[in-house]
């Protein structure tokens, strides 16, 4: 292993605490992992299917399995379900173990979970792919596969409890907290969005409020509780210092529950007035979420964020905690009753909610999981060029296919607005972006691909060392060394 | 527990409590927290109209939202007529100023033949159309109007009513409910021919 791999656990952490802790945590994560790289390659790749079919309709067009309608919620929900929520739960788990200073209990419960939840992701798929889609957007993996999630995540949920319960560190600290408002916050917003949408379906207009409602809690929750408290955890831990203030963080934390929990119907919805303002309202709100966040890192990196010396994995979460800031800036722009009609029905909201869930989330998650990895299997990345690769690769692809997509956003609401421009036109005018975006795509996916690679030479690593003991076990132990 | 378990922390994110606290919530955040929630306050009771059920964007209030409504405030019935009217069933001869078109069609603001005091006759001259000669107004005019009868009860009820009582027109008769209609229907049978003017003048205004 070359000096330059950044991914060395430190001489700091090297105490035998943490490494007992990260050793009993290695069979879930291992699973929850691998399960949510594959996931996000598939994701990406059908991300990039669905945004060819814009400028190339005839692509693929005579397969009814890879049809628009289709493809697309497969990419949204493997990136949501598939990739988001494992790798969540995986460093929430970590973080829970860490802090509360104990061995993970039962650590094969919890990779069965994993496994349960991975195979209930991709019954899901499977049935989106024929055609049994729910068709409610954020939620259509049917009944079959959404029972096995709700089993998996149940086994995740308990054990991940039972290992807090039996910590030995009592007093809880600000990235516990948000860990557990979520693991409690999903199987909430998700069993009563199923039972009133699919188990017994009510009527009308109530059903697209259950869906808001359900994306809503999901987006802006559920994912900003678990990605806050990785990067209240991890900031602190890659700058070797201690995070800035906790009464910041609670107070971050109380705003989400309390004011994020109403966003996500949209501004103009055919429902009573009262809940787009007051989710307009709390979306405002959330402003402060974001003020009290920003001043925390801020100042716990001390005035002065250098990334330049960061391994990549800080570079990961910086990235994250900034694509949270603006799209959530970008969420609130987009709900203002002055400039709703420039975005509303257009690329702009595709933009905002692909940069809260790939941008911010999944990039702080997968910064999470290359700084995890290594410490939890023993083993160094292959190398970590790839990893670094990785960064720059989904960064960029991030980056265009964000900008390109809010920049065509503006402009296709603007074009709308004008009643003197005829509705093929602004259609026309938004190929542009359009390529560019699936450039993006095609950078991510690029992106998905090296980790996926990473992780499955570990995978293979471990295989090999179970195989091997003692072989292995002295390369493992040369690699820590080094 | 296993033993290392118990050892002292050593990283600095992991430093004991009393550290780690970090200094309190700064006074302009909670400043701006209650800045926005009182722009919040503002905007919702602009913009929510106080949890009405009743109340969909871009309406803001009850009364904004029936001020926009069709026929709002005022009388449905007679709203319904005014619509048939324009349809254009009535209109397309008798114009919508109901003045008629001279030498061709009569008019029916101010027209004896709309305003009798029963309206008996007006009623069967609606549903079944009317042939021949036919003075109104002092005028003599000769032409045919078609039957109406393909419309409801309540549409002939409304339309006769819009007629009768158009104060633009300076009409101001009684209101004709769709029970009259239907009773006339009942009465007359399955008639085919329109009534001429003769005809009608021989039945007593309030059969």
């Amino acid at each position: 292993m070359n000096a330059s791999c950044s991914t060395t656990p430190s001489a700091a952490e090297n105490d035998s605490t943490l490494r007992v802790i990260d050793a009993s945590c290695r069979p879930p994560l291992v699973f929850l992992f691998c399960g949510a790289a594959l996931w996000l390659v598939v994701a990406w790749a059908f991300a990039l299917i669905a945004g060819l079919k814009f400028h190339s309709p005839n692509f693929l067009a005579n397969c009814s399995w890879l049809t628009y309608g289709r493809v697309y919620p497969v990419s949204t929900n493997a990136l949501l379900y598939g990739f988001a929520i494992p790798a969540g739960l995986g460093v929430g788990l970590w973080i829970l173990a860490r802090l509360g200073r104990t061995t993970v209990v039962q650590p094969w419960i919890i990779a069965f979970g994993a496994k349960l939840w991975h195979f209930g992701v991709f019954v899901g798929l499977v049935e989106i792919l024929r055609g049994n889609s729910t068709g409610f957007e954020g939620l259509e993996i049917p009944k079959a596969g959404a029972i096995l999630m709700f089993l998996g995540y149940m086994l995740i949920g308990i054990w991940s409890l039972l290992t807090l319960y039996v910590r030995t560190e009592r007093t809880l600290s600000a990235p516990q907290w948000f860990i557990i408002a979520a693991l409690f916050w999903f199987p909430w917003i998700f069993t009563t969005a199923h039972l009133l949408l699919t188990v017994f379906p009510v009527r009308g207009v109530t059903q697209s409020i259950i869906v808001w409602w359900f994306s809503g809690n999901l987006r802006f929750v559920w994912l900003a509780l678990v990605g806050l408290g990785a990067i209240f955890y991890l900031t602190p831990l890659l700058m070797k210092r201690t995070l800035h203030s906790e009464y910041l963080a609670l107070f971050t934390f109380w705003t989400i529950i309390l004011f994020a929990s109403w966003n996500g119907i949209p501004q103009g919805a055919p429902v009573p007035a009262w809940m787009p303002a007051l989710s307009t309202v709390t979306t405002v709100l959330t402003l402060v979420t974001l003020l009290t966040f920003a001043v925390n890192i801020y100042r716990t990196c001390g005035n002065g964020c250098s990334t330049g010396q960061n391994p990549v994995e800080g570079k990961f979460i910086a990235f994250g905690s900034i694509a949270f800031v603006i799209a959530v800036l970008m969420s609130i722009v987009g709900l203002l009753r002055e400039l709703n009609p420039l975005v509303s029905f257009t690329w702009f909201t595709v933009a905002q909610a692909d940069l809260n869930v790939f941008g911010f989330f999944s990039m702080t998650m997968i910064g999470a999981i290359l700084y995890i990895t290594p410490r939890v299997t023993g083993f160094n990345w292959a190398c970590s060029n790839k990893a670094k690769a990785s960064f720059w690769l989904a960064a960029a692809g991030i980056v265009l296919y964000t900008v390109s997509l809010a920049a065509g956003g503006v402009m296709q609401g603007v074009k709308l607005n004008n009643p003197q421009i005829a509705f093929n036109e602004v259609s026309r005018a938004s190929l542009m972006p359009l390529r560019m975006s699936t450039l993006g795509q095609l950078l991510i996916l690029t992106a998905s691909v090296l980790l996926l690679w990473n992780l499955v030479g570990v995978l293979v690593r471990i295989v090999k060392a179970q195989v091997n003991p003692v072989n292995a076990n002295s390369v493992a132990a040369a690699e820590v060394k080094s | 527990m296993s033993s290392p378990l118990n050892q002292p922390q050593s990283s600095p994110a992991e430093a004991s409590q009393s550290q780690r606290r970090g200094p309190a919530v700064p006074i302009w955040l909670i400043v701006f927290l209650f800045l926005l929630l009182y722009w919040g306050a503002l905007y919702f009771d602009a913009n929510g109209g106080w949890f009405s059920p009743k109340i969909y964007a871009p309406y803001r209030d009850v009364e904004e939202l029936t001020a926009l409504q069709p026929g709002g405030g005022g009388n449905e019935f007679f709203e319904l007529g005014k619509a048939v009217y324009n349809r254009p069933t009535c209109s397309a001869c008798h114009q919508a100023s109901g003045q008629g078109s001279p030498g061709q069609f009569p008019p029916l603001a101010g027209s004896e033949w709309v305003l009798e005091e029963q309206p008996g006759r007006i009623i069967r001259l609606v549903l079944y159309g009317m042939h021949g000669p036919v003075t109104v107004k002092g005028q003599q005019y000769n032409s045919s109007m078609v039957p109406w009868n393909v419309l409801s009860d309540e549409e002939v009820a409304a339309v006769i009513t819009y007629v009768r009582q158009n104060k633009e027109w300076g009409n101001n008769a009684s209101a004709v409910t769709p029970d009259q209609v239907k009773a006339i229907r009942e009465k007359v049978g399955n008639r085919t021919q329109p009534f001429t003017a003769d005809e009608l003048m021989k039945i007593a205004t309030n059969e």
